[in-house]
């Protein structure tokens, strides 16, 4: 397996983990897309929409993108363009941070198995038009912590049929 | 065998009033609206199952059209116990730049001063076999007869859609017999 699998497979681990605890199932897509990676999907909403959903396009990176307020990422055109859209399901970017190192990105004792270090999210619906050619650095809150906590919110959200 | 279909460009001919309409004629009831109207929540209650939803997208720019036709054909298939390539096909109404394989049914009787005239031609459309009407001229229109003696087979590209339940293949193009 190359890095950039084990980077796909260590975001989606992350995601499946949190969605777990959240209470919610994942899906992979299956119309021909590059810009949605997996869904998450809850069963019984509580507002408009009983099976409120949420997709993500996962990104994962060792780089050094942390600041004091913001991770900056940068993400390639054709994922920005996507994601800018309208959608149905809101989609989202999520960036899971790992270390350099591979075998630092878990740590693992009797009593705890971490993922190391931590996935943010953002919406870019909305966004403007960009002449860039390759990328848009895209600037995350380092407090849009992907958590249960938030994920919760943002189903909650768009089961009222509001925006995550 | 169950078929699910991934080709977004298929999935994007699909017009939402055409799904609008079978929806309400198999008992499905619209229970409200999201983001402006860009889509409606569709539910059925069925049996004991938990009740059915539908989101149906009502405009075509939204990023992922294709996937929410997608869905769609993946529910009514549960409900429906049909394929999604049968559904489908009840679905498509527009489909520019299609491919049609087939043979010659019909020749309609020709044109008085003109050298063309309606043909009907047997073709699949998503892998079942459809009558497509169409109109050929000049050389095209001989090609068709020729291969209607000789019962030949045929391709053809053109637009197809579907008008009171009856596929019509309008501006066809590069009429051609197999294999000559």
């Amino acid at each position: 397996m190359d890095i950039n699998q084990q980077k796909e497979q260590f975001s989606i681990t992350y995601v499946r983990a949190i969605a777990a605890v959240a209470g919610y199932s994942l899906y992979r897509p299956e119309v021909d897309n590059d810009s949605v990676d997996l869904g998450i999907v809850s069963r019984g909403g509580t507002g408009k929409i009983l099976s409120p959903r949420l997709e993500l396009q996962l990104k994962c990176t060792a780089r050094e993108i942390l600041e004091e307020n913001y991770i900056k990422y940068p993400l390639n055109l054709k994922n920005y363009n996507d994601l800018k859209i309208n959608a149905l399901v809101p989609r989202i970017l999520v960036v899971v941070l790992v270390p350099e190192k591979i075998t630092d990105w878990i740590k693992q004792t009797e009593e705890e198995l971490c993922l190391r270090y931590c996935a943010y999210w953002i919406s870019l619906r909305g966004m403007p038009d960009t002449e860039n050619t390759t990328n848009v650095t895209i600037e995350i809150p380092r407090s849009n912590q992907l958590t249960p906590d938030a994920l919760q919110a943002i189903i909650q959200r768009i089961s009222f049929g509001g925006l995550p | 065998m169950k078929v699910t279909i991934k080709d977004s460009q298929i999935l994007k001919t699909v017009n939402p009033e055409v799904i609008q309409a079978h929806l309400q004629a198999t008992g499905w009831h619209e229970t409200g609206r999201i983001y402006n109207d860009a889509g409606s929540i569709w539910r059925l209650k069925k049996d004991a199952a938990p009740e059915y939803e539908i989101l149906l997208p009502l405009e075509h720019n939204l990023g992922d059209y294709a996937e929410r036709i997608s869905d769609i054909l993946k529910t009514l298939s549960a409900v429906e116990n049909r394929d999604q390539v049968d559904i489908l096909s009840e679905f498509i109404t527009n489909y520019p730049n299609f491919h049609v394989q087939g043979v010659v049914m019909q020749i309609a009787t020709p044109s008085i001063d003109k050298l063309s005239g309606e043909i009907t031609l047997f073709g699949t459309i998503f892998e079942r076999l459809q009558e497509i009407k169409t109109s050929l001229a000049d050389h095209d229109y001989i090609l068709a007869i020729k291969a209607y003696q000789e019962r030949l087979r045929i391709h053809c590209t053109g637009d197809l859609v579907k008008v009171d339940n009856h596929f019509l293949l309008r501006n066809p193009r590069n009429f051609q017999i197999d294999n000559i």
